[in-house]
């Protein structure tokens, strides 16, 4: 998965650029709970057994949506703009399609994926085993610039298939990580919420106190 | 005891803020949520 390698990359870089990690967790992010609950919902859309198509469809769909609130919600810092527009790109694709991701058979074949445990039945219009993706023929597939559609080249498990919207969605998280670890706290309270005085930031020993994450 | 207490609040913020990110990032980004897309 394309995150699973960008969000260490980001905290590499961050703090080989002489970034310190408390500034992540002092940073402040309107609705930072709302990924542990999406993600937990897509959990249960797409690993557990027996949930009817239409309630993993609107958890599928629901958690892109609060995802991209979040995003917005957050738009001045660092990176959330290119969050935001990689998580619009990729519900567009998939409320275009129905409501999950389309990817292509030629796709699949691609990358690899031919057992019936990573595809599923592989027919047009089946889900991709354990993925929120269905098989979805290129010509029949709307907005296909935006489906997942890419794939990195690399055998077994270090490939992955991406779309236009994953690349986005990565890049603006690099962002935030990089520039959240790089950025001091007061600098960033001038910047990003004049509304909070820098004393807040900082505790009587000099220590910085990490401020809410609301 | 009180540096060890803002020491032991701020490593837990930065393991929330993480998790937090990283199931953010992997519930926005599409295909398999844990694995291969």
């Amino acid at each position: 998965v394309l995150i699973l390698v960008g969000v260490p990359l980001a905290l590499a870089v961050g703090l080989l650029a002489g970034g310190r990690l408390d500034r992540l967790g002092a940073q402040r992010v309107a609705w930072w709970w709302v990924g542990l609950v999406a993600f937990a919902a897509q959990l249960v859309a797409v690993y557990a057994a027996g949930t009817p198509d239409t309630l993993d469809m609107a958890l599928i769909v629901g958690s892109h949506v609060a995802l991209a609130a979040v995003a917005l919600a957050n738009r001045r810092l660092p990176g959330a703009p290119v969050v935001a527009a990689g998580l619009v790109l990729n519900l567009a694709v998939m409320l275009a399609n129905g409501g999950l991701m389309p990817v292509a058979p030629d796709t699949l074949a691609r990358a690899g994926r031919f057992e019936p445990w990573k595809v599923g039945a592989g027919t047009p219009g089946s889900r991709v085993a354990s993925s929120k993706d269905v098989v979805m023929p290129t010509d029949q597939t709307r907005l296909e610039f935006l489906a997942d559609r890419y794939w990195n080249g690399l055998p077994g498990r270090l490939g992955f298939i991406f779309s236009v919207g994953d690349v986005l969605l990565t890049a603006g998280v690099f962002t935030f990580v990089v520039s959240t670890l790089t950025t001091a706290p007061a600098t960033r309270a001038r910047k990003d919420t004049p509304h909070v005085s820098s004393p807040r930031f900082a505790s009587g020993a000099g220590l910085v106190v990490p401020a809410i994450w609301d | 005891l009180n540096i060890h207490l803002h020491r032991l609040a701020a490593n837990w913020r930065v393991i929330v803020a993480v998790a937090s990110l990283v199931s953010f990032a992997l519930a926005g980004t599409a295909g398999d949520p844990v694995g291969y897309g």
